[in-house]
């Protein structure tokens, strides 16, 4: 898990717009958003003692 | 007018993650794990404003506006929440009150609300390949590329190449 991936695929994704790529920067976009998800899943595993 | 409201929208995204990188930098205020997610979702909610800016506006780019604003707000209130209890005194500093999640969460959704008014204001799809940049949406741009890049390596220095602390307080590849 390399908690720099979700910057890596943001420079990627700006890299790709300015060179006016736009699938492929929706592309990359797509694979943070996954990413970010992912990795969140990884993190939130602290058991919240809380009740709704 | 909508341009100009999505230059402004973009760079409010840089300056959210500039304010984050002063406290880090300049007060030594470690981010923690869920703090970065929060970053690299203002990167995924910066760049539907990016197309918008790059491209011209598109219904597509206002997607992925939202959907990184909800990912963030999710995390925000996921941090929120382990601090929720009476006693809990939270995780850093609190810069007029609010705790940097909280903040986060304020922003995630003023993003999504901005966002809809822009969708008012917008008159349709009107995307055009390579629209035509003019020097402030060009500057908002660079200054969006370098904010992230510098993200890229603080967090390569701070956590390796692997997952980071929970509770960060020295940079992992500065180690002596």
């Amino acid at each position: 898990m390399v908690m720099a991936l979700p910057f890596l695929l943001g420079v990627i994704a700006i890299i790709c717009a300015m060179v006016t790529q736009r699938r492929a920067a929706i592309g990359v976009w797509v694979l943070l958003v996954i990413v970010l998800l992912a990795w969140l899943r990884y993190h939130a595993t602290d058991p919240l003692d809380l009740s709704f | 007018m909508a341009r100009l409201l999505n230059i402004l929208g973009f760079a409010g995204v840089s300056l959210v993650l500039l304010v984050a990188f002063f406290y880090q930098l300049v007060l030594g205020e470690l981010p923690c794990p869920l703090c970065l997610l929060q970053r690299g979702a203002f990167v995924a909610l910066g760049m539907g404003f990016l197309l918008n800016i790059r491209f011209g506006s598109s219904t597509a780019h206002y997607g992925i506006v939202l959907i990184s604003a909800v990912i963030g707000a999710a995390t925000s209130s996921r941090q929120m929440l382990l601090h929720f209890k009476p006693g809990d005194t939270g995780f850093g500093s609190a810069p007029l009150g609010l705790h940097f999640y909280t903040w986060g969460l304020v922003a995630f959704m003023a993003y999504v609300v901005y966002t809809g008014i822009l969708l008012f204001i917008e008159t349709g799809d009107r995307r055009e390949e390579n629209a035509i940049q003019d020097g402030l949406g060009r500057a908002a741009l660079w200054l969006f590329l370098l904010v992230v890049a510098g993200n890229l390596v603080s967090t390569l220095l701070e956590c390796g190449v692997g997952p980071c602390a929970d509770n960060p307080t020295t940079y992992f590849w500065l180690q002596g």
